[in-house]
């Protein structure tokens, strides 16, 4: 099977204008997304991977955030700055599925306005064709009764019908990207594991590239190809799914994957402290103040990549010497 | 000795939409039986809108049961007088949900904590500012921290200052309701970990109410499974955990995500959400979204029975 890198993000940086201030939220972001391949995003709250998601799509104001950084779809550049571009893009070739299903949806206007809204403005189609469509979508969805769905309000809906409702309206142009923002995160655990399986279903249908944002390890673990670590707005680590879960490398990583439980009664082995604060935000490596290995270099640390063997890249310093690292020496 | 005795307990809202309809009755809480051992803590799961948190709330003593017995201690906590019912309240105390929606925010920390204890103990000031003190010591936060605003917290020290409040009066039992879910998940251990000491040292009993299975399996000792108001399998020791085989609580158990690739499931679980939960009259409450369902279940409900030691299900199946 070949390959095919669909979207290229290199070097994004993004930052909040506050005050005069710049407070960086994003730094130095890279990936690539490729054909039919997950990727999964985690991280905590605060560390920059809603962010990350919404200037991927041009949604960020232009007066308060400044992005930086190039994003190549299919080679080609992002057409942010024209803004009638970018609006055709967004939904047809790149679309995004929202945290919350119940807060995205306008509660004045039927799913199948949502629907036809979003259709006719891609498609030169008459409204009655456009519900067809829609119908036809939410049928691929396994929701019973679509006809009925379409005439019905927002509110009407279960959180799980209307994530299903909100994932149709994306993928009913095959878009060569789907962005999932915690697409599961305020559903129930049978429900999420049923919207799990059709977004996987969907992915080997469409070959849509994915980018799965989660604070979920068992969610990334059980969805993603290739899995990046967000902290302090940097991605930390970058690993293929199997290989970070088996062999995770960095200090917070580690500590992710320690705290959580797993069905067993042995006391939790927890990462002290608190992600840090946006605004404080000082030179060095920003997970610092909780890690066990700290040093006194990392202050001074670069946050550059280093060690990145066999598609494993870590950013810490304690894979920037050459000397072999005892993996116990901090766990 | 059990801390606390719920005896068929039922709790019903009734509600209309417009002035003109006829009222609508919804069960949250339909006759559940639970007990709490002294020093342990009771796991209730189930998925939104099964009940669960309507019966902490019966639990805590903050909603009235329209049914059913309530013993606190073998001491009935409906019938008795009010003045008597007020001194129960001390024993018990609640952690909410949302940690920043359940203090006041023009209060401080300290204040917050004091309330509780103004309330049920008389105290002068200066202990009262020292029990403060210590009490933000035993949840980890600094001394100093009594003279910050709710705003000034993060989440997981703000629900760290909601669980000082709760442990202010040395209650029996604490009601947990959610309390991990609107938190990190590093700050979830941090706090689960705080949990679990807690009890340990002051011999708390908790009603530990979640949806995620593998929080209540670290911290509970008993575990219930709620659907649509009815508690459908009781386990009374968590080790036979393994054991659970009510369908609900078999369904609950495969959607949960091991944290590991190498455990990945082919997702094959038939789609049931779009089959609306609820029963024909009688009947098991379950039946229309179970693969097997008989005839016999559509008809009669069952009711929980002992299956084998300590393990009760309420299944015609079994």
């Amino acid at each position: 099977m070949i390959k095919e890198k669909v979207m290229d993000v290199e070097g994004l940086c993004v930052s909040l204008l506050h005050r005069q201030r710049e407070i960086s939220v994003v730094r130095d972001v890279s990936f690539c997304l490729e054909e039919g391949k997950v990727l999964g995003l985690i991280g905590e709250s605060g560390c920059g991977k809603s962010i990350t998601c919404l200037s991927l799509l041009g949604l960020l104001e232009k007066d308060r955030w400044k992005v930086e950084g190039s994003v190549r779809l299919k080679g080609k550049e992002l057409p942010y700055l024209n803004r009638e571009k970018i609006r055709r893009l967004r939904g047809s070739s790149v679309a995004m599925v929202m945290q919350n299903p119940i807060s995205s949806f306008n509660p004045l206007l039927t799913v199948g306005q949502h629907f036809t809204e979003t259709i006719r403005t891609h498609k030169e189609v008459t409204r009655r064709e456009a519900g067809q469509i829609a119908v036809e979508m939410l049928l691929k969805l396994n929701l019973s009764e679509p006809e009925k769905v379409m005439g019905q309000y927002p509110f009407q809906l279960s959180g799980g019908m209307l994530q299903r409702v909100m994932i149709a309206i994306a993928l009913f142009m095959c878009p060569h990207v789907l962005i999932a923002d915690e697409p599961t995160t305020s559903l129930d655990v049978t429900v999420q594991y049923q919207i799990l399986k059709e977004l996987a279903e969907l992915r080997d249908h469409y070959r849509t590239a994915m980018l799965l944002v989660s604070h979920d390890l068992g969610v990334i673990a059980q969805m993603a190809d290739e899995v990046a670590v967000m902290y302090g707005g940097y991605v930390v680590e970058q690993a293929p799914s199997r290989e970070i879960f088996c062999n995770p490398m960095h200090p917070y990583t580690r500590g992710l994957m320690k705290s959580r439980p797993a069905f067993t009664k042995d006391r939790l082995n927890v990462l002290e402290g608190y992600p840090p604060s946006l605004m404080k935000r000082s030179r060095g490596c920003p997970f610092y103040e909780r890690c066990r290995c700290a040093r006194k270099d990392c202050l001074e640390f670069d946050m550059k990549e280093t060690g990145a063997t066999g598609g494993h890249s870590v950013r810490c310093l304690l894979y920037a010497g050459e000397e072999e690292v005892k993996m116990d020496a901090c766990s | 000795m059990h801390v606390l005795e719920m005896r068929d307990v039922s709790r019903k809202y009734s509600f209309k939409r417009y002035f003109w309809q006829r009222k609508k009755v919804i069960e949250a809480v339909k006759g559940v039986t639970l007990s709490i051992e002294q020093g342990t803590c009771l796991g209730l799961v189930g998925e939104s809108g099964c009940g669960k948190t309507t019966l902490g709330k019966i639990a805590a003593g903050i909603e009235k049961p329209d049914q059913g017995e309530i013993l606190l201690m073998g001491s009935s906590m409906l019938s008795s007088p009010r003045s008597q019912r007020l001194l129960m309240r001390k024993e018990l105390q609640m952690v909410f949900q949302d940690c920043t929606g359940s203090v006041n925010p023009r209060h401080t920390a300290g204040k917050v904590i004091g309330e509780p204890i103004r309330n049920f103990l008389k105290l002068n000031k200066d202990e009262e500012e020292g029990m403060v003190e210590k009490l933000l010591e035993t949840v980890g936060l600094n001394k100093e921290d009594r003279h910050k605003y709710p705003g000034q917290f993060s989440g997981g020290q703000l629900q760290r200052v909601c669980i000082a409040r709760a442990l202010a009066v040395k209650p029996m039992l604490i009601v947990l309701d959610e309390p991990l879910s609107s938190l990190d998940v590093s700050v979830q251990a941090q706090i689960l970990n705080l949990l679990a000491d807690l009890k340990k040292e002051y011999g708390l009993s908790y009603l530990f109410i979640s949806h995620d299975i593998e929080a209540v399996y670290y911290l509970s000792d008993a575990l219930a499974v709620m659907y649509l108001g009815n508690v459908v399998e009781y386990i009374a020791d968590i080790s036979m955990f393994e054991a659970l085989c009510h369908p609900y609580a078999e369904k609950l158990l495969s959607s949960v995500l091991p944290a590991d690739p190498g455990k990945i499931k082919n997702m094959e679980v038939k789609n049931d959400e779009n089959e609306k939960p609820g029963t024909g009259p009688g009947g098991c409450s379950y039946a229309r979204r179970c693969a097997r369902a008989s005839a016999r279940c559509l008809d009669t409900a069952p009711g929980l029975k002992e299956v084998s030691e300590k393990h009760y299900v309420a299944c015609h199946h079994y």
